[in-house]
């Protein structure tokens, strides 16, 4: 079965309400960036950070890697241009590392910190939606203060920085990092 | 007597609830505004070692740490007892000045400009960002812009654009590199564009204000800040400067260590939010006389220039609007835009002065005094961070003013004005409430740094009657 879980495609929705898109920024598309976010002073909410790490330490081709502590109104302008964005956050109900699909939603944006959706949406109004988000979502327990992780975030973490190279290389075209050994994986 | 109360002034930084108090003629006699939640630092930093404390109090807001960060690591210069080389000196007031656009960004452009451009009245479901951004989408573009701007140039000189590791005790700690900077370099002049550009859109809509601008807190009341000996506007070190309302220089050149000498602070009953009053105005059992006001509106009431053309030119045009000095807090807002673009020149001037290049960026010393003050000016105010260690390092005593307190008394005046001004009776409607939480968003105050629905700030208001009695209650979550 695997470490990695993904959650089907919602059904389509109604566009948001359209936007006055940049033209000048939408005119050039930007490698695939990797959003990890969370505190580093908080447990396993610091694995989104650490799956970021480990993907900008693979220095992979065609590929942008961002760690911050919270997703702020200004990470929305990183998104323009962008063909596909990886948002990966720690998370309490999985059991394993998930992969789903992203679309905007506007719920109630945070002056400084917001849901990785309604940040789609902020991008969205101005023209900085990606045409391809994803959420990798990764299993967490413990959240006392403190700058370690539990085990099963550690191992989600190698989980997941595998998952996202995978999904990384698939965008540009390259083969699965991995190799062929990993067989059918749940979900696909 | 009939009493309203607002609890829990959610959506802030902290939690902090609102008291209107109403006469027998059902007219409002006194507001009263607490903050409900304990934050500690003044006790748990006690036993750290000093060199951690910038780090550490760093934590007390994620939206301005660079503001703690500098005081913080000027408290331990001082017990140090050290001059720090110049190259840090210019990436401490580089760092301030970047923390600065990014917060005033995000308090004009995500709290304050829907209900600017939106409407105090607007509808609640479109006066937040969205609305905003459907409204006004190249503005919306601009505030995010000029955010990242300041939030990347943070992040290149501290380590991380929240809770950086890079000012330290004695310096900094490590040397700035050039080409590290140039990317932001060549941003500068679009951002400096973005922040002139939204300067002149407020000014044309001045006018739409009035009404706002004569009940959001125009009352008499001192201003404290930094300022340099020649007048120049400051934000990181130097003398205070303190004026009145006429304008009249009330004191001049003040050290910021002997801060006691002049401020007292009043603790109330019903709030964890103590009241900084000046010592001379005041008697300790009644600060109000001593009221004072600091951030922006006071930086630019104390200044006598910028020194900057563009922000000169702004300054010179918010007088002729505002008065000088400007004593109703609605002008808070233009202030700050007014120091978005003379902190963006400010930096230019930085970027390309060669001593923020030098290798020497951190005085080596031990414990040698007992104490140490650290003074600059946060996006808010005037912040003092006083610690006392032992022989060792030992952090034994922590003072903070934060400059949300400073406009402590400022605040509830302005609740007051407006109370009177907006309620009539125990009903509070949608745009009463909404001018309430304006008027302290004017402030900027860390207790807004906590909203979770930019344009909304969730508000308990109960009206309570003569006896004490609950008349009505007006929550927004």
């Amino acid at each position: 079965m695997g470490d990695v879980a993904h959650v089907p495609k919602p059904p389509e929705q109604a566009p948001a309400r359209p936007s006055a898109p940049e033209p000048a920024e939408q005119a050039v598309v930007r490698p695939t960036l990797v959003v990890g976010w969370g505190s580093e002073l908080r447990g396993d909410d610091a694995a989104g950070r650490a799956v970021a790490a480990a993907v900008g330490a693979r220095s992979l081709a065609g590929v942008d890697v961002v760690a911050v502590h919270q997703l702020t109104p200004e990470v929305a302008a990183m998104l323009a241009g962008r063909r596909h964005v990886i948002f990966v956050d720690a998370a309490v109900d999985v059991a394993k590392v998930t992969v789903e699909p992203l679309r905007g939603e506007p719920g109630r944006p945070a002056s400084h910190h917001a849901a990785p959706t309604a940040l789609l949406a902020l991008a969205g109004r101005l023209g900085w939606e990606p045409p391809r988000a994803t959420l990798v979502r990764v299993p967490a327990r413990n959240f006392d203060i403190g700058v370690r992780m539990s085990a099963v975030a550690e191992a989600g973490v190698h989980a997941a920085a595998d998952e996202v190279a995978r999904v990384c290389a698939a965008d540009a075209g390259l083969p699965d990092p991995r190799g062929d050994a990993r067989g059918q994986r749940a979900g696909d | 007597m009939t009493q309203i109360v607002i609890d829990p002034v959610t959506r802030i930084e902290g939690h902090a609830k609102i008291t209107v108090r109403l006469d027998d003629h059902g007219d409002v006699d006194d507001v009263r505004f607490h903050v409900t939640e304990f934050r500690g630092f003044e006790e748990f930093c006690r036993g750290r070692p000093v060199w951690e404390m910038p780090g550490l109090t760093a934590r007390t807001c994620g939206i301005c740490p660079v503001s703690h960060l500098l005081a913080g690591a000027k408290a331990a210069d001082q017990i140090l007892a050290v001059a720090i080389p110049p190259a840090a000196d210019r990436q401490r007031r580089l760092a301030n000045l970047a923390q600065i656009v990014q917060s005033h960004a995000l308090s004009f452009f995500h709290l304050s400009a829907p209900d600017l451009l939106l409407g105090w009245d607007a509808d609640p479901g479109v006066r937040n960002v969205f609305g905003l951004m459907d409204a006004e989408p190249e503005l919306a573009r601009r505030g995010i812009k000029l955010r990242q701007f300041g939030q990347q140039l943070v992040e290149t000189v501290t380590g991380s654009r929240i809770h950086g590791a890079g000012v330290v005790p004695g310096g900094v700690a490590a040397p700035l590199e050039r080409d590290h900077i140039a990317p932001l370099r060549e941003r500068l002049p679009q951002a400096l564009t973005d922040a002139t550009d939204t300067l002149a859109l407020f000014t044309r809509l001045r006018d739409r204000f009035a009404d706002e601008a004569a009940s959001f807190g125009t009352f008499p009341s001192l201003f404290l800040s930094h300022c340099a000996d020649d007048g120049t506007w400051e934000h990181y070190d130097g003398g205070l400067r303190v004026v009145d309302a006429d304008g009249g220089l009330v004191a001049d050149r003040l050290d910021p260590t002997h801060y006691r000498d002049w401020i007292g602070e009043w603790a109330h009953a019903d709030t964890y939010l103590k009241s900084p009053y000046w010592r001379d105005r005041a008697s300790p059992d009644d600060p109000s006389a001593g009221i004072y006001r600091v951030g922006p509106l006071a930086r630019l009431n104390v200044c006598d220039r910028f020194g900057t053309p563009a922000a000169d030119g702004a300054l010179e045009d918010f007088r002729a609007a505002a008065g000088r000095p400007a004593t109703s807090s609605f002008a808070y807002h233009e202030a700050r835009l007014v120091e978005i673009v003379a902190c963006l020149e400010r930096i230019g001037d930085l970027l390309d002065d060669p001593t923020l290049y030098e290798p020497f960026v951190r005085a080596e010393a031990g414990i040698n005094r007992r104490r140490g003050v650290g003074a600059s000016e946060a996006p808010r105010g005037t912040l003092f961070h006083d610690y006392t260690v032992d022989a060792d390092g030992v952090v034994t005593g922590v003072n903070m003013v934060i400059a949300t307190g400073h406009n402590n008394l400022a605040m509830n005046a302005t609740v007051l004005q407006i109370a009177r001004a907006y309620l009539d009776g125990p009903d509070v409607p949608e745009g009463a409430l909404n001018r309430i939480e304006a008027g302290i968003r004017a402030y900027d105050p860390c207790l807004s740094c906590s909203t979770h629905a930019l344009g909304e700030m969730p508000l308990l208001v109960r009206v309570v009657g003569p006896d004490g009695a609950l008349l009505t209650e007006v929550r927004r979550d």
